[in-house]
């Protein structure tokens, strides 16, 4: 194994805690060429994952400039606002979370279960259907404008294409975790087969029913919100929080401290999930409204649960600086889905609801909780991921941190600057103030966000610069060994 | 480092439970899934799925009609340049706020008048009979339900010929702002596709731009002859090719591509002008049993091609 390169990782740290720490590593995932090739789809998720996080980012900063600056980029009908805002929705969600996520997931089902992954061809031939399919679907928003409902603006073929990509990644996900040497579930393995379950199922009916043979009328809104409530809190959350819970315990020497407070939390996750998404402004029966807001409030239990477990571990005596440069994300992330779903919450008490709904506070805790805490924890994972699938460490391990600060300020600023301009909005809405003086009384905070939008691009370039000297340092050493040249440039330190 | 991270990663996950629940929270998402696709996607449907345009007997029309063919495509335009991102179209109510009113006097005035005594509306029985000249008169307003029926109820004991009625008001802050005179409701999307009742206002709503007011835009502008929709459409045509000439400090986008640069200045394309079609095609403001208007807010039927019944605000 190689040493850590970051001084302020003392292995001493980890070994600790580890009972026996002469097992030879390379026998889980790595040793053998087997185990080379079986590393391939998992990277290719990652790299590209990487590839499209820079992309979304890149739209979500035009989307947001164009909100106070309205004719810049003006000109091209391809970056008008209502293309770039679902494609950088799009690219963040599928280009990039799905697919760092399905990454983590695979990585993880092989690290927790100790096997190597079965069928890496059909997951590679998946990546590439799945990056096919995001890359078709992000350029059809932005050439013609997408489908119209939100988070599903892919045409039917792009959906498709990532259909198919999706169960040639899940099915030899599924069957190595059949395989698996470690018997038993751990939380991190209900969080990530549960996710892998949910998806294909919000995916067809998400699409069936409002894409392809859409339903009529105001069902069109209810299966929407269904969908939307379905994808961030049965998909994207359960994989971040499949990486929290796998890596956080262990990176902090900590373990999960209650397992019946964590099952409590998974199960009341599962059962409220996909109610939380119905606006309390929606124009269908109340009754449908109430049900969506009373398991709005019952969505606190979960994230309770979870704010509790993840306290306990995280009041833990491991100074900072001992600490894996990943803890900072995830604890960041954690921090996230608690404050992102407190504020979701707050939102929907109805006479708050009065106030925010509409308005910018719902894109700002979409940051929070999208940005915050699902990219935050992805990242804390890859952080942890890459060099282990590599076999190699960071090749600079001091941009970790302003990595974390970028990114961790990009997204506080563009979180808590849209929800005040939708307090603001929906305080100036409510009275009799004219329309276009909100407008201008918003101007302030949008221009913050468009701040936090720029550092968030910022950090996500420098994670994507660091991964691609990474790659490099990997190929360099990869020409040294196979051409008999000294690596001497590589940064490899000797184990 | 990281092995080892993840080797005690297994450690502390696996304390304890050995038994492989792997089926079972299959079978558990399984089940909490299907609940919540039951309750919002397979209940509305079954509520909702089969509705068919209602017929409006008061006004005689059928609601609500399809759109016409250029409105249809503006739809898609509409949709393709994504609109609804920064555009809702959903209008909110807050509640009825109701009244009483006399209309006519029945047979017996002096009964009556002394039935206005007793409901305080007058001193004395000159002062009803006063009141009861110069008719209609307000019994009651911003009151409960059931006070504006005690107070029909009052004047019918009095004098059974006499003619009052419950009035009432739609109240909310949508409503004052001109962008509507009742709240949306299922019926109104029936014919949408998709439906774009949106998540955002950077923009004002949009559900009734068909038949607003021209005071009650975000740029206030009036008509200047009897054709209103050649000004409303020269008035939407200005707005999307240059929203910052029409309204300062505007945040729109400004849709020069759907114009066309020749001599004689911008030429709007079809899209455009489908466009145009859709926008003046939006109007939600037929009364429905479940959102009824006042009688009195004068409305033309949908189908008519003029906007006659422009959405001053329920006052
Ligand atoms: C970036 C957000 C944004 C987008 C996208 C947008 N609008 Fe607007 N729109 C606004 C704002 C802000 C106003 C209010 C100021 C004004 O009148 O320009 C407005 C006003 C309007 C008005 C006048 C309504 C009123 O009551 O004043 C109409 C009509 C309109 N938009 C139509 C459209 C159409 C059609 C599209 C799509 C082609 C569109 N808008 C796209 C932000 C947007």
């Amino acid at each position: 194994m190689v040493a850590p390169l970051n001084p302020t990782i003392p292995p001493a740290a980890f070994s600790s805690a580890t009972g026996n720490g002469t097992e030879p590593a390379a026998s889980d995932a790595g040793g053998g060429c087997g185990g080379c090739v079986a590393r391939g789809p998992i990277l290719v998720l990652m790299g590209s994952g990487i590839l499209w996080l820079v992309a979304a980012s890149l739209l979500s900063l035009i989307a947001s400039v164009k909100l106070h600056a309205p004719d810049f980029l003006g000109a091209c009908p391809w970056f008008t606002y209502g293309h770039v805002k679902p494609a950088a929705a799009s690219a963040f969600i599928f280009g990039f979370a799905s697919q760092a996520g399905l990454g983590l997931v695979l990585w993880l089902i092989c690290r927790l279960g100790k096997v190597t992954l079965c069928g890496w061809f059909p997951a590679l031939t998946g990546a590439a259907l799945w990056n096919l399919g995001v890359t078709y679907g992000v350029s059809k928003v932005l050439v013609s404008g997408g489908s119209g409902q939100e988070w599903l603006e892919f045409p039917h073929g792009a959906s498709g294409l990532m259909m198919l990509g999706y169960f040639l990644i899940a099915m030899p996900a599924l069957i190595t975790f059949r395989k698996r040497q470690v018997p038993g579930l751990s939380v991190a393995q209900w969080y990530l087969l549960a996710a892998l379950f949910f998806f294909p199922w919000l995916w067809v009916a998400g699409n069936a029913l409002l894409v392809c043979e859409p339903v009529r009328g105001v069902v069109q809104i209810t299966t929407g919100a269904w969908f939307r409530a379905g994808l961030l809190n049965l998909w994207l959350t359960p994989l971040a929080l499949a990486v929290i819970y796998a890596l956080l315990p262990a990176a902090l020497g900590r373990p999960v401290r209650d397992r019946g407070l964590a099952a409590f939390a998974f199960w009341t996750l599962v059962l409220f999930g996909a109610w939380t998404g119905l606006a309390q402004t929606a124009p269908v029966p109340s009754w449908l409204v109430s049900l969506s807001n009373a398991c709005t409030v019952a969505f606190a239990l979960p994230v309770l649960a979870v704010a509790v477990n993840l306290e306990l571990m995280l009041k833990s005596e491991v100074a900072c600086e001992d600490a894996s440069p990943a803890v900072p994300f995830l604890a960041f992330g954690a921090l996230a889905f608690i404050l992102g779903n407190g504020l979701h919450i707050f939102g929907a008490v109805p006479y708050v609801a009065k106030f925010v709904a509409l308005t910018h506070y719902s894109a700002g805790v979409g940051a929070l909780l999208l940005g915050g805490f699902v990219m935050m924890s992805l990242l804390g994972g890859l952080t942890l991921a890459l060099p282990d699938l590599f076999e190699m460490d960071w090749p600079k391990p001091q941009l970790i941190r302003p990595q974390f600060g970028a990114l961790a300020m990009g997204v506080a600023l563009t979180s808590l600057a849209l929800v005040v301009a939708g307090l603001q909005q929906g305080r100036a809405l409510r009275h009799a103030a004219p329309f276009l003086d909100a407008v201008k009384g918003g101007q302030l905070f949008l221009v913050l966000a468009s701040l936090g939008a720029l550092l968030t691009l910022a950090g996500v370039a420098l994670f994507a610069l660091h991964f691609g000297l990474l790659v490099c340092a990997v190929c360099r050493e990869c020409c040294g060994s196979c051409c008999g040249a000294t690596p001497a440039s590589t940064t490899e330190g000797a184990a | 480092m990281l092995r080892l991270v993840l080797r005690c990663d297994a450690r502390f996950n696996h304390g304890g439970c050995r038994v492989n629940k792997g089926p079972f929270i299959f079978l558990g998402a399984f089940a909490s899934l299907a609940l919540s696709w039951l309750g919002l996607v397979l209940g509305p449907q079954l509520q909702f799925g089969g509705e068919q345009p209602q017929k409006i007997e008061d006004l005689n029309v059928v609601y609500p009609a399809a759109r016409n063919g250029l409105a249809q495509q503006g739809a898609e335009v509409y949709r393709a340049l994504g609109c609804q991102h920064c555009h809702s179209q959903q209008v909110r109510q807050e509640g009825l706020e109701f009244g009483a009113k006399l209309t006519a006097p029945g047979e017996t005035p002096a009964k009556l008048a002394a039935a206005l005594v007793k409901l305080g509306l007058a001193q004395d029985v000159a002062g009803a009979n006063a009141q009861l000249a110069k008719l209609p008169l307000t019994l009651g307003a911003d009151v409960e339900l059931s006070h504006a029926e005690f107070l029909v109820r009052t004047v019918k004991d009095a004098d059974d010929k006499a003619k009052a009625e419950i009035t009432f008001k739609n109240l909310g802050a949508d409503l004052g702002r001109g962008w509507g005179v009742r709240m949306s409701t299922a019926s109104d999307y029936l014919f949408d596709q998709p439906v774009l009742a949106g998540s955002a206002r950077v923009g004002p709503d949009l559900a009734n731009v068909g038949v607003r007011a021209p005071e009650k835009y975000s740029a206030p502008w009036k008509f200047t002859s009897t054709n209103t929709f050649a000004e409303f459409r020269a008035w939407q045509l200005r707005h999307l090719a240059e929203p910052r000439a029409v309204a300062p400090g505007s945040t729109m986008p400004a849709y020069r591509f759907l114009f066309d640069q020749r001599a004689e200045g911008k030429v709007p394309k079809h899209d455009a002008e489908a466009l145009v079609a859709y926008l003046f095609s939006l109007r939600q403001d037929v009364p429905l049993p479940n959102a009824p208007l006042p009688r009195v807010a004068s409305v033309k039927p949908a189908a008519t091609n003029a906007p006659a019944a422009t959405n001053t605000p329920a006052k």
